[in-house]
């Protein structure tokens, strides 16, 4: 008592803060290596000109210019375009589908290890052998997927779900749930296991149903994870390169060309290191103005967190 | 008390061992990766000098045969051969990195033919006049390859293998039915059309997803009609008549003359050999390598296969693509000279002729292919030779890669799905190779 | 009060699933088995045609149409795919980086997050502003510098040049997750701890972190996933096939020609390496629970 009082006064509230600072000293350090510094010289890279096939051009400055073509570039609002229709259809899927599954799995049964454990595989999986996998799966001639639907009556001839303009952002999207709503479940079923349980029987003996508990109780209680959830897999999802990359390249067309790819193309086909800077940061842009709407609008959670 | 008070200590003890390991671990492979570069060092100052040698993962044991053989012929080079991802674009982008960073840790790369141009321009390449004898090459070399191979007017690469186009198909099949083998594309589709099975999946199988194969294969009809992309001045001529006629081919392929499944948009070289390979097709385009792998274990159609240059327009001359894989020396290696020496050793003739015993890989030095023992263990050779004297290399230009991404590929592949007309697509193609030509000037 | 919300309780009363009436029982004996059977399709489906593909003979592999099964399986392809290629060595290399990803990530973040939960200084929401903005980077911006960089500090071809980047982009769900975490445990745990005669670190150690367990052992997993799968830095930053991760070396497989993709390898390079993260996940999970049980502090 007498202690706890001494504990935030003085020379000792000077000793806490130091202690913080120093407690989060290394994640700064090594943020600051690692990210921020490739990040700053990406920034600096995009105010210039700069080809690699061409270095007798050298690298001029050009200021905004780079940003000024990207305001312009069709392939790019194109990009921005494919990449918000699967960073959202794939995470609002993710989060039904791993909400149902944390319920499902934090209910307590035989064999709740086991399913936990398979739960995982989807993302356990290289994403490189997954992205083969699905490819395989939607295969135009003979995949799982054709069969499928042709026994269930669906369609009448197999067809090629990932060379097809209208069905191949479907079939990344449905390869992208498939892989990453473990991670959500994961993320949810951890915070589902710190609400107490006291607060269920309590609400059970008042008389209230299932669905009732669900929306009063798991739901509010759950939000500082949904939050972290949301927030983590939609950072994630607008970033996503392995999977279209492998499954579709980006095709066809250009119909499934996400930011990332687009950007990886311009610094390693086109070899244009000025204008694929200028897309890298352009991408962190995007991802920030998604990450403040996150913390900004449904995110009292998270300023609770602070 | 004690039993939960157990658990935690052992969950610590957990954690503690955890801790250590992770710290040790990254301490150790610090020394371990410092200790690596002092012993390369020691033997470096022992008089070897240590170069190394980038090429992609060789299944057959060519390489390594070659590779020993060389070190052991003399005790100054030692090749140190690093295997690369076996998809040419990895190994692309590869490279870009660390050749972007000027790291001189590559000393001989080999190169797929596209990457020659784009290379030499950005500087990355050690121009190889003062190190090789041109006359000697342009003497006992191929010309395609060659062609390739030089920029600017000078030389960048010395061409290491070759592999061209041919067009399969069932002998059986023809043989019965008394049908010669097709050499126009007329003839092509004819026979596709009369000698497919029921029970087959396509006449004619090739490349047409969106992908490099496809712009080869369009670069194939786009030459048998007689037209190219690039005029000597370099203006864009793809739109014109040849180029419709080329492009339109491609689309009645599969829409109108059905010979070949819409599901071809997703086939690359794997699934159209398969589909042939595995008796469902009466024709194949495909490289060279498939003839082998037609005749060998798991092949539905084993001594059933022939092979002729590809088919083209009337009246013409059927031209491959060449896919020559070459030898070149990084700008930033700090070993010029004995990386000159190794690739003076893998481009000699005994060298080739070891490659194509041990893996198949056809030599770009016409000597070779006059080699008794060669001749002798791959009859068929003599129906090679004219394949490879009219086989050309893509426009050999540093923007080639992004005039095939972002001009050729998606324009292709919107044909072929009938997402544009035939004209609308060639146009497109047309304006956007000639932007991306205008910004590298 | 901190004794209502103690996880011994907690876990005690979620083994007794609670049955009140019909509608519970129903949902027990019938809907719930049905939706896990549905989740267990739904995630293991994919796997086990994986599996299914690994033990195919090479023939039926590209037969067309294609065989469902192989009668009688062929475990070959388990054998080759550790001949002529140093991919146990991948393995190991994968194993060694994840650990150490792991370990260091949860050891920086765990500290930052308990210094943004529980400490009070200035600075907070920029520091864990700072530590989302990594979360946004996009990992092709970074490679290209990051690759200079290392290149400088002749770290290529060596695990360090991994582990770096893998703690970074971990740190920010840990960060957040922990402080999440480490938010919601009542106040005064630390305080009972000092009263005890402990430091604070030790007070940080000895009782935030196991009642945090769930989520450490969460991000734990998630990490070692990550650094596990990650395939665009493992590429580049090494050089040599023997230092290549698992990633990298699974694209390694070659088939019998350029241009193959030997499916029946490498679907069984994959089922080798998924299924010890699987019963990796399931050893820790023992300890999620076991974390819950383990005896608390008691009013």
């Amino acid at each position: 008592m007498a202690l706890s009082v001494r504990r935030f006064t003085g020379g000792a509230r000077a000793a806490e803060v130091r202690l913080a600072y120093l407690l989060v000293a290394p994640a700064a350090v090594c943020i600051a290596l690692v990210a921020f510094y490739p990040l700053l010289s990406d920034l600096w890279l995009s105010l210039h000109s700069k080809n690699l096939r061409f270095p007798a051009r050298g690298e001029p400055f050009v200021g905004l210019q780079n940003y000024l073509t990207l305001m312009q570039d069709g392939r790019f609002w194109n990009a921005l375009r494919n990449t918000s229709v699967i960073a959202g259809a794939s995470v609002g899927a993710e989060l039904v589908l791993g909400m149902v599954a944390a319920l499902i799995i934090h209910r307590a049964f035989r064999g709740r290890g086991m399913v936990r454990a398979a739960l995982l595989v989807p993302w356990a999986m290289t994403t490189v052998v997954t992205a083969r996998m699905w490819d395989w799966i939607f295969n135009a001639n003979y995949g799982i997927f054709n069969a499928l639907l042709l026994n269930l009556r669906l369609i009448h001839a197999y067809r090629a779900w990932t060379a097809s303009a209208d069905s191949a952002i479907w079939a990344v999207i449905g390869a992208d749930v498939w892989k990453t709503m473990p991670f959500m479940a994961l993320l949810l079923l951890a915070g589902l296991q710190m609400i107490p349980f006291e607060l269920y029987e309590a609400a059970r003996i008042d008389g209230a149903g299932g669905w009732l508990l669900f929306w009063r109780i798991t739901l509010p209680l759950l939000r500082p994870s949904i939050l972290v959830a949301l927030l983590f897999r939609t950072l994630d999802a607008v970033r996503i390169f392995d999977l279209p990359f492998v499954l579709t390249g980006g095709g066809p067309g250009y119909a499934t060309e996400t930011l990332s790819i687009y950007a990886y193309r311009t610094l390693f086909t086109n070899l244009d290191f000025g204008y694929g800077a200028t897309l890298s940061f352009g991408m962190f842009l995007v991802v920030m103005v998604v990450a403040l709407f996150y913390v900004k609008v449904l995110g009292s959670g998270a300023a609770r967190a602070v | 008390m004690t039993e939960p008070l157990n658990r935690r200590v052992s969950r610590r003890a957990v954690l503690k061992t955890g801790v250590q390991l992770g710290l040790t671990l990254p301490a150790l492979s610090l020394i371990e990766s410092y200790a690596g570069g002092q012993t390369a060092a020691f033997a470096q100052s022992a008089g070897t000098v240590e170069i190394s040698w980038y090429v992609g993962k060789d299944v057959t044991d060519a390489n390594k045969t070659l590779v020993q053989t060389f070190n052991s012929r003399q005790s100054r080079i030692h090749v140190n051969w690093q295997e690369q991802p076996p998809s040419t674009s990895d190994q692309h982008d590869k490279y870009v990195s660390v050749l972007a960073a000027k790291d001189p840790s590559i000393d001989v790369f080999a190169l797929d033919i596209p990457f020659v141009p784009e290379f030499a321009s950005a500087q990355w390449l050690t121009p190889l006049d003062d190190l090789f004898d041109r006359a000697e090459l342009n003497k006992n070399f191929f010309s395609g390859p060659l062609k390739g191979a030089v920029y600017g007017g000078k030389l960048w690469a010395v061409p290491w293998y070759n592999n061209a186009a041919l067009l399969f198909y069932r002998k059986d099949l023809f043989d019965a039915a008394g049908v010669k083998p097709p050499a126009t594309y007329d003839a092509l589709v004819q026979a596709a059309s009369k000698l497919k099975t029921p029970d087959m999946e396509a006449g004619f199988t090739w490349q047409g997803s969106q992908y490099e194969g496809c712009a080869v294969d369009f670069f194939e009809y786009l030459w048998g009609h007689g037209g190219d992309f690039f005029n000597d001045k370099g203006e864009v001529i793809v739109d014109r008549a040849p180029g419709l006629k080329a492009l339109q081919f491609m689309v009645d392929m599969i829409h109108t003359y059905k010979i070949t499944p819409i599901a071809v948009t997703t086939w690359k070289e794997i699934e159209a050999r398969n589909v042939f390979v595995q008796g469902k097709a009466v024709c194949e385009r495909g490289w060279i390598g498939d003839y082998a792998i037609a005749n060998s274990a798991g092949s539905k159609i084993i001594g059933k296969v022939g092979i002729t240059p590809l088919p083209a327009a009337a009246g013409r001359k059927g031209q491959s693509v060449l896919g020559t894989w070459n030898l070149a020396i990084s700008k930033f290696s700090k070993h010029q000279k004995e990386a000159a020496e190794f690739i003076r050793f893998m481009t000699s003739a005994e060298a080739m002729k070891v490659g194509y015993q041990r893996a198949g890989r056809i030599p770009p030095r016409h000597a070779v292919f006059e080699d008794a023992d060669i001749r002798k263990q791959y009859p068929y050779i003599d129906e090679l030779k004219p394949v490879f004297e009219q086989a050309r290399p893509r426009p050999v230009r540093p923007d080639y890669g992004q005039i095939s991404a972002e001009a050729i590929q998606p324009n292709l592949a919107a044909a072929l799905t009938r997402q544009k007309s035939v004209p609308a697509a060639l146009k497109d193609m047309a304006s956007t190779a000639a932007r991306i030509a205008k910004a590298s000037r | 009060m901190a004794v209502t919300r103690l996880p011994s309780t907690v876990s005690a009363l979620q083994r007794r699933a609670p049955h009140h009436g019909l509608r519970s029982r129903l949902w027990s004996s019938l809907v719930h088995p049905l939706v896990i059977a549905l989740l267990l399709a739904f995630c293991l489906g994919p796997f086990v045609w994986l599996l299914e593909t690994s033990l195919k003979t090479a023939d039926d592999l590209y037969r067309i149409p294609p065989k469902l099964l192989s009668v009688p399986a062929d475990f070959r392809n388990y054998l080759t795919i550790w001949q002529g290629r140093p991919f146990l060595q991948n393995v190991i290399n994968s194993a060694v980086i994840a650990s150490a990803a792991t370990t260091i990530s949860l050891l920086i973040g765990s500290l930052c997050a308990y210094a943004l939960a529980r400490l009070r200084f200035r600075g907070k929401n920029m520091i864990l502003a700072m530590v989302l903005a990594v979360a946004m980077f996009p990992g092709i911006a970074i490679v290209s510098p990051l690759y200079l960089f290392f290149a400088r500090l002749q770290l290529i071809n060596s695990k360090l040049a991994l582990i770096f980047p893998y703690v970074t982009f971990t740190l920010p769900l840990c960060v957040w997750l922990l402080t999440a975490f480490f938010r919601e445990l009542p106040a005064d745990l630390e305080e009972a701890a000092l009263v005890d005669g402990a430091t604070p670190l030790q007070a940080f150690r000895k009782v935030i972190v196991p009642l945090a367990a769930p989520g450490v052992f969460t991000a734990a997993i998630l990490i070692f996933i990550f650094a596990w799968n990650e395939f665009l830095f493992a590429r580049t930053f090494m050089n040599s096939a023997e230092s290549y991760t698992v990633p990298p070396a699974i694209s390694m497989f070659e088939g019998t020609g350029t241009f193959e993709i030997p499916w029946g390898q490498i679907t069984a390079a994959s089922a080798v390496v998924t299924l010890p993260l699987v019963a990796l996940v399931l050893v820790f999970q023992r300890r999620i629970i076991s974390g819950l049980t383990a005896g608390a502090i008691k009013g």
